[in-house]
């Protein structure tokens, strides 16, 4: 049968449209990576009966079926109802659990059979998806399979796991099992376990890390960054501690490393003059690509000075509350650069101003002029915070 | 090249665009079309770009006339797409199964001629043809079960008793 006889490129294509999630790409976590999939259970399903077809349609639907795999607690579509009803009419007769939390045990512990019992299966194992309710509820069934597939680079975890809760097994787990893993994250609370990973570097791999709500100072976050070679994207959320001077470089420490992604949030004390000092710190071989600051101490006066500086930038997103209009014309000059695709404006007045002294107004002039000016001729997408923009 | 030679090169494109070039199926049988409408094919696209004469007929030696002539309907009616856009990040979520209405009834063929489209449309390298075949051979496995597939697909179960069993085990945690 030609069916049987398709090239691996075609069948792999074909089986990517029978089960879509297999081939996404991207740390995302279960609810945000969701979206026009469909019924990821049926989907798996359906990709599950297609490897049992033919010797050939197996070798490539395994591949997929075990590249990113999403544990689900229900189907997203009528089959729930259906299969609910049929539970419940067993358990009638029989004792057995109609909890769909108990049913994705029973489906985890099966997966888990399989991948022991399979290694290059459990080798397949790029993604690991589990929505709110499974991470919290399934966490050890969930570090049983995270012990077994040595390749995983993404994970979906409970909170407990990113306030360093090192008694828990399943980080012990990670750190000693999940060598490629891509994506991180620490929140308050996690101050010892994030410290430990520039000295016992369990996870080289990391790309994408997020810090939240962190009592460290900078040289420490420092540290820690600069003992992750692959590092592409980095959150720094709710620091207190940090300030301008965590982008401070001289020949002790290796600096801030050269990323392509700098997410800046309610970190009042990071400064223009620190982000223009990291900037400068790349002016030879620019890496900075996407840039976002919300409630940070950047006002859009400064948007200008990082601008300059900031070659390769293509997204930039600024939220922030001023408490005076903007400078006239004659002052500021407009937003110019070659490389901005996207911009994200969200300007507000601070509590303090009222009625006259409100500048939140202004501030959007400013932006309307700027894109009249033709300063930013690559702008294709354009968000802002203000109802009646579009008559400026 | 060197570099004086470039914008001769473009202009001669320009001058036409429309210019007709023959193709040659596996059984000999020589197919006139458009050159940009023949261009939605990757492979024709730059073995045109090679070469500056395309006098002769190309030989496409994988695909019969009967199939060539379903190709090149498909790139008639898609010539003015959109190229996709090349520095965003292709979308996966976009990837659901639907298929445009023309190009639904443009499937509507026996199963032979099914496969013989998307071989020609992977060879030739047209890839929204090879994505539209491989969505509505997808779309035929859905919600069947391996037997169901196979009788559908006409395909020979070449699993012994022993290893169907250990994959139906394997399978489990998917079932349901």
């Amino acid at each position: 049968s030609p069916a049987s006889q398709l090239p691996v490129n075609v069948l792999r294509t074909t089986f990517g449209y029978v089960c879509p999630h297999s081939s996404d790409d991207g740390y995302e976590c279960s609810e945000d990576s969701l979206a026009g999939n469909g019924c990821p259970l049926c989907n798996t399903r359906d990709l599950a009966q297609a490897s049992q077809v033919c010797r050939n349609w197996r070798t490539v639907a395994l591949e997929l079926l075990y590249r990113n795999i999403r544990l689900e607690q229900v189907h997203y579509c009528e089959l729930e109802e259906e299969l609910w009803l049929r539970r419940n009419r067993r358990s009638f007769f029989a004792k057995g659990s109609t909890d769909s939390n108990e049913q994705v045990k029973v489906r985890i512990n099966l997966l888990y059979r399989t991948i022991q019992e399979n290694e290059q299966i459990a080798n397949t194992v790029l993604y690991l998806k589990a929505p709110f309710w499974v991470r919290e509820g399934c966490k050890q069934e969930l570090t049983l399979l995270v012990s077994l597939i040595p390749n995983v680079r993404y994970i979906d975890i409970p909170q407990s796991v990113y306030t360093g809760d090192n008694s828990g097994p399943l980080l012990a787990t990670m750190r000693s099992r999940s060598s490629q893993l891509r994506l991180m994250g620490w929140k308050a609370g996690g101050e010892h376990s994030l410290l430990q990973i520039a000295s016992e570097q369990p996870w080289k791999m990391l790309e994408v890390i997020s810090l939240s709500n962190l009592k460290l100072d900078d040289t420490q976050i420092q540290s820690v960054l600069a003992s992750l070679p692959q590092l592409k994207s980095v959150t720094l959320e709710e620091m207190a501690y940090i300030t301008d001077a965590i982008f401070d470089s001289n020949n002790e420490s290796m600096g801030f490393p050269l990323i392509k992604s700098l997410v800046v949030q309610e970190c009042p004390k990071l400064t223009t003059a620190g982000i223009k000092q990291y900037l400068i710190l790349q002016c030879t071989e620019p890496t900075l690509e996407e840039l976002t600051l919300t409630n940070a101490g950047v006002i859009p006066d400064h948007l200008n000075s990082i601008l300059d500086i900031a070659p390769i930038l293509r997204v930039l997103s600024i939220t922030c509350a001023v408490s005076k209009p903007c400078p006239s014309a004659s002052q500021l000059r407009y937003l110019s650069s070659k490389s901005l695709k996207k911009i994200t404006y969200d300007v507000t007045n601070c509590d303090s101003s009222q009625g006259l002294t409100a500048g939140a107004p202004s501030y959007y002039q400013y932006l309307a002029d700027s894109l009249c000016s033709g300063t930013l001729p690559s702008l294709n997408k354009l968000y802002v915070n203000e109802a009646r923009f579009a008559t400026r | 090249m060197s570099n004086t030679q470039a914008p001769a090169t473009v202009k001669k494109l320009t001058l036409v665009p429309t210019r007709l070039l023959t193709l040659l199926s596996s059984d000999s049988i020589e197919k006139k079309v458009a050159r940009d409408v023949a261009e939605r094919s990757i492979l024709i696209k730059n073995m045109l770009e090679d070469c500056a004469e395309f006098d002769q007929a190309i030989p496409i030696p994988n695909v019969t006339s009967s199939v060539l002539t379903k190709v090149i309907e498909w790139c008639e009616h898609h010539k003015n797409d959109p190229a996709p856009a090349a520095d965003e990040k292709v979308d996966s979520r976009k990837k659901s199964t639907d298929i445009d209405e023309w190009d639904q009834k443009f499937m509507q063929v026996d199963q032979e001629m099914l496969f013989e489209i998307i071989l020609a449309a992977n060879y030739l390298d047209i890839k929204p043809l090879l994505d539209v075949g491989c969505k509505t051979v997808a779309n035929m496995i859905k919600g069947k079960s391996p037997e169901e597939i196979r009788e559908t697909f006409n395909i020979q179960n070449d699993f012994t008793p022993e290893e169907e069993d250990q994959i139906r085990r394997e399978n489990q945690w998917a079932e349901e």
